[in-house]
């Protein structure tokens, strides 16, 4: 995107310092800039995705319905439909090779391309449905777009103003009714643009830094999304340790899903009754040790999608119609409470040595004085009641099993 | 105390909360507390279907937190011993009937926890009395 703004202001430079050499030209450039306008519009689509947009779109339903957007998301709902109106009107690309094209209609078109390029990129971040996939980086899940979309609000800024451009475009022999078709009076893009710019901080874009999204994970075979997941998990919680931004919440995900993994194991007789007892009894105290803590980092959304799919997974009614599937299935869950321990190490250290942790205070009756400021009330979380118990340990690797 | 009159204190309770979202956190937190409780008075080493239950909720009071939805402090009376289950049951309807009001007031962060939870406060009273809620 960065590179799409120098190549839009070059263009810019361009109309500012020399003329049209024909009207010929002059209409390229007009192709490119709605052109360019267009991929803009698609490009802040695929940055809010479709279900968003088309939740902010949605009007009251009377005249005098309450209107629950914001400010700010009207703003952006605005500019999308002034983006829309261009794009609808769009010619398509021109064919010929861009060295034809004036210089002018060359930088915008390679903005344009730069700018599908950032979309495509964004894209593979999405499903076909239009949700986030669960390894979409976090500025993606942020619902707060300012600084996602604040590259592409800057190039409509750029390329919005219509008097220069309208200037050399009479200059190089184009009627006025052909400028003010292309470039109508009055067009809000600019000011609506302007709108939403005044409302967001021009930070730098997170955009620079997302890279396509990683193999997904494969859900044609159950056994293996189980090992493919239980891996992300794990990869996931030790890069969280490493930098610090582990949340106790992200820790009793994973507890939930330690317990129900020893249940599967337990009631399939894979692991032996008396260890998976004491297990299952560890894993309850963790449990509700964890239940009510809370931290300051966020919890990790990617590892609670995998979880709550894991979960869903282990459930007989997943796979009670295709034994065969269950029982590789639960081949693949014994195969991985290695998995699962080393995930448990982490958070033995985690639980040992980090300080945030707390449980929230209770809140008080509304004609009670409360010296503290609301959420702020917080006391110390009691001891954790033990390390966290080690699934590999139940295991005594026989060689038969029986199905669940 | 009995379960029919535990419900009925309970629902009065909360009944009280001013929007739907608060009702319905309250309905989360509770159905969350008794998960709980129901795993705690099992017998060693056995597991109970509050296991799928748990997670659900507390992902869901996650989510309603997270939209900026207050709690409130609802006080509870003590449940009979046993009766956790059937009053998990109850609360878990409950909830999926206050997550399905309509509230023109909320807004969309709001509106989006409340549809999500909706979908597993289901899947949880499915899994939990092999139903559909």
């Amino acid at each position: 995107m960065n590179r799409a703004q120098r190549a839009t202001h070059r263009g810019m430079a361009t109309i500012a310092s020399t003329a049209f050499p024909n009207a010929d030209t002059a209409r390229d450039a007009l192709t490119a800039r709605m052109t360019l306008l267009s991929s803009i519009a698609r490009h802040a689509a695929a940055v809010i995705g479709p279900v968003r947009t088309s939740t902010w779109q949605i009007r009251p339903p009377a005249r005098r319905g309450v209107e629950a957007r914001t400010a700010h998301v009207r703003a952006i709902v605005a500019w999308l439909d002034a983006l829309t109106a261009h794009a609808a009107d769009a010619p398509p690309p021109p064919t010929s090779g861009v060295q034809d094209l004036g210089q002018v209609a060359q930088e915008w078109t390679r903005a344009r391309e730069l700018v599908q390029a950032a979309s495509d990129l964004v894209r593979t971040h999405h499903l076909p449905g239009g949700a986030l996939r669960s390894g979409a980086p976090h500025a993606l899940a942020d619902t707060d777009y300012t600084a996602l979309l604040a590259p592409a609000i800057a190039l409509t800024l750029a390329v919005s103003s219509q008097e220069p451009l309208a200037l050399r475009c009479r200059q190089a022999g184009m009627s006025r009714c052909e400028v003010d078709q292309w470039l109508p009076l009055g067009d809000p893009l600019s000011d609506l643009a302007a709108t939403v710019g005044r409302t967001i901080r021009f930070d730098a874009s997170p955009l620079t830094h997302l890279t396509a999204a990683g193999a997904p994970v494969h859900t044609g075979d159950l056994a293996v999304e189980w090992q493919q997941r239980t891996d992300r998990i794990r990869q996931r919680l030790t890069l969280g340790a490493a930098r610090g931004q582990v949340n106790v919440r992200t820790l009793h995900d994973i507890a939930s899903l330690a317990l129900v993994t020893t249940h599967v194991l337990a009631t399939s007789g894979r692991h032996p009754t008396a260890q998976s007892a004491r297990m299952t009894d560890l894993w309850r105290l963790q449990l509700a040790h964890l239940a009510p803590l809370r931290s300051i980092a966020p919890a990790d959304r990617t590892i609670r999608s995998d979880v709550e799919r894991l979960i869903h997974l282990a459930h007989p009614s997943t796979t009670e119609r295709h034994p065969q599937l269950r029982a590789k299935l639960l081949a693949a869950i014994d195969h991985s409470t290695r998995t699962l321990d080393d995930c448990a190490a982490v958070a033995d250290r985690l639980l040992g040595t980090g300080v945030d942790a707390w449980i929230p205070g209770t809140p008080r009756r509304a004609y009670l004085q409360d010296p503290c400021p609301p959420g702020t009330r917080a006391r110390r979380p009691p001891p954790p009641p033990g390390s966290w118990p080690r699934l590999a340990q139940a295991s005594p690797r026989t060689p038969g099993w029986s199905l669940n | 105390m009995d379960l029919s009159t535990w419900i009925t204190h309970t629902q009065a309770r909360i009944a009280a909360l001013p929007s739907s979202a608060e009702r319905a956190s309250a309905w989360a937190r509770v159905a969350h507390s008794l998960a709980l409780a129901d795993l705690a008075s099992a017998p060693p080493g056995i597991t109970t279907d509050a296991i799928w239950v748990e997670p659900a909720m507390a992902w869901t009071l996650d989510d309603l937190d997270d939209a900026g939805v207050p709690r409130r402090t609802v006080n509870l009376l003590p449940l009979a011993p046993g009766d956790e289950h059937d009053a998990l049951a109850a609360c878990l309807r409950r909830l999926i009937s206050t997550l399905s009001e309509n509230d023109p007031l909320a807004p969309l962060a709001v509106v989006d926890a409340c549809a999500t939870a909706a979908g597993r406060a289901s899947t949880a009273f499915a899994r939990l009395t092999g139903t559909l809620p």
